[in-house]
């Protein structure tokens, strides 16, 4: 197991220490100017100053990115559910819901600005948004997907509605469900800094316009790589999730 | 037990089901058996109140099952079984559907039925006839006392279904629940009932009621006698005429 882990992971880890390796020769070759372009070696070291002050920008952060990320995906869940056990409300609502998906909702931030302040809720419902569609769809999805023999079973059997749900609908969309919430992961990070710009007290996307304001580049790398550790962390956390919500199914088999 | 009584159904303009009267007694096993197309799907749903007829009544232990769910147990063609659930959840379904789980009794079933090994198994890593074996067993523990079973065999292979034709014959003799048995296979037919309903089609209706002679418990050297030939050649003249 490890072995193969190893075997597997070498090659693009090859890769990147020759593209650091390039990125520092080159700005040292060409001296390109630090506020322009840092060498990975100057990200480093500014790391090394900065991370001991940056846990607050940390914390802040990663607790709205997460809360933002419950609650919208409570109430993805929640109005999936409520679509799809009321087929005149989904019918009338659904299309909306398709057609909002396809907008940026990081537009709809200056707006929430002025109607709510610079406090966390029009962050955590810029969040929230992000996060409700992309797991709406997917229970939705995974919810009318359910297969019909299953179905047909249950109904022979006697189950009532609310079994036909909670007995099959909903563990038959658990998958369909988890990858939802894999999209949602991500986007709550991104969702959760770019908020940040707006304006708030603490957070990464704070040190990052502070940090680009006074052209200190490297600072700015430092804050990327910090958001890029966060959303990973959260991608892997939910697969872990996953893994043991749906350790029943066969790999490349859907039945 | 089971009773129907002129039940006609129809589709739009299509009449699918003429006047069908039948009748399934207590632990009596009866085979549907009648061309694809011939309405037998749509028999089982009316009895499972999925559907509703235009004109009938249905009965079961003297109660009104018209139009009424949850009073039949059910095995389709598929074995649709619950991929995230073990074969013991599984079996269990029936009786969770009806209120109370019996554990200990769908566990000794499961061994008896020489499921023992997969219990906690996932129905991703059985066979087809080892899913057809679970899906039987699922319906024989739920609580209801008639089964509906709806080709349960059509998608296995030859040599699989001859074995599970004695398998179920070895487990149902023990338990002697009702079963009404849809088929296109005159042989099972024969080989597993005790009574054969034969129908037409556009609109199915009842040809012929055929009572099967032979003797329980049954093994596989019937399906080669002489009188096991005879009969099937004198259903085949019934179904032809």
């Amino acid at each position: 197991m490890k072995t193969s882990l190893l075997k597997r992971i070498w090659r693009p880890f090859l890769a990147i220490l020759i593209f650091l390796g390039l990125w520092e020769v080159a700005t040292r070759l060409f001296s390109i100017e630090e506020w322009l372009l840092p060498a990975p070696s100057d990200i480093v070291m500014e790391a090394r100053n900065v991370i001991p002050t940056f846990s607050p920008h940390l914390g802040s952060t990663v607790t709205l990115s997460v809360s933002g990320f419950l609650i919208g995906t409570t109430v993805g869940l929640g109005v999936a559910t409520i679509l799809h056990l009321m087929p005149r409300v989904r019918e009338t609502f659904f299309p909306f819901i398709i057609i909002s998906q396809n907008m940026p909702i990081i537009v709809l931030a200056p707006l929430l600005v002025i109607w709510f302040g610079f406090n966390a809720l029009p962050k955590l419902i810029i969040i929230t948004l992000a996060c409700f569609f992309p797991i709406a769809v997917s229970a939705l999805g995974g919810f009318t997907q359910t297969n019909r023999e299953l179905v047909h079973y249950m109904k022979m059997m006697g189950a009532n509605k609310a079994q036909l749900f909670w007995k099959l609908e909903l563990p038959h969309a658990v998958p369909s469900i988890f990858s939802g919430l894999k999209i949602a992961g991500t986007y709550s990070v991104m969702a959760a800094v770019v908020s940040e710009w707006l304006g708030a007290q603490k957070g990464i996307g704070v040190f990052m316009t502070l940090a680009a304001s006074s052209y200190r580049t490297s600072r700015v790398f430092v804050a990327i790589i910090v958001a890029m550790v966060i959303s990973l962390a959260f991608y892997g956390l939910i697969l872990l999730l996953e893994k043991f919500f749906i350790r029943w199914q066969q790999k490349g088999e859907n039945a | 037990m089971l009773e129907l009584h002129n039940v006609s159904k129809s589709f739009g303009q299509k009449q699918v089901l003429q006047e069908i009267s039948l009748h399934v007694a207590d632990g009596e096993f009866v085979s549907l058996i009648g061309p694809s197309g011939s309405g037998k799907s749509t028999l089982f749903n009316l009895i499972g109140g999925l559907l509703g007829p235009d004109a009938g009544d249905i009965y079961l232990n003297g109660e009104e099952i018209t139009n009424k769910r949850g009073f039949i147990s059910y095995m389709p063609q598929q074995a649709s079984l619950f991929p995230w659930k073990t074969i013991l959840e599984n079996v269990l379904l029936g009786q969770e559907l009806q209120g109370k789980k019996d554990y200990t009794r769908a566990e000794a079933m499961l061994e008896r039925a020489g499921l023992g090994g997969v219990i906690h198994a996932y129905p991703h890593e059985l066979s087809g006839g080892m899913k057809q074996r679970v899906a039987f067993i699922r319906a024989l523990l739920s609580p209801q006392s008639l089964m509906l079973l709806d080709e349960p065999f059509s998608a296995l292979d030859e040599f699989t279904r001859t074995d599970m034709q004695k398998w179920l014959l070895s487990i149902w003799e023990d338990y002697e629940q009702s079963i009404l048995f849809i088929t296109h296979s005159i042989d099972e037919a024969l080989f597993l009932s005790d009574k054969i309903i034969i129908l037409s089609v556009n609109p199915a209706e009842i040809k012929d009621v055929i009572k099967v002679p032979f003797k329980r418990p049954r093994d596989g050297d019937l399906l080669l006698s002489e009188e096991f030939l005879q009969w099937k050649k004198k259903i085949i003249d019934v179904i032809q005429f």
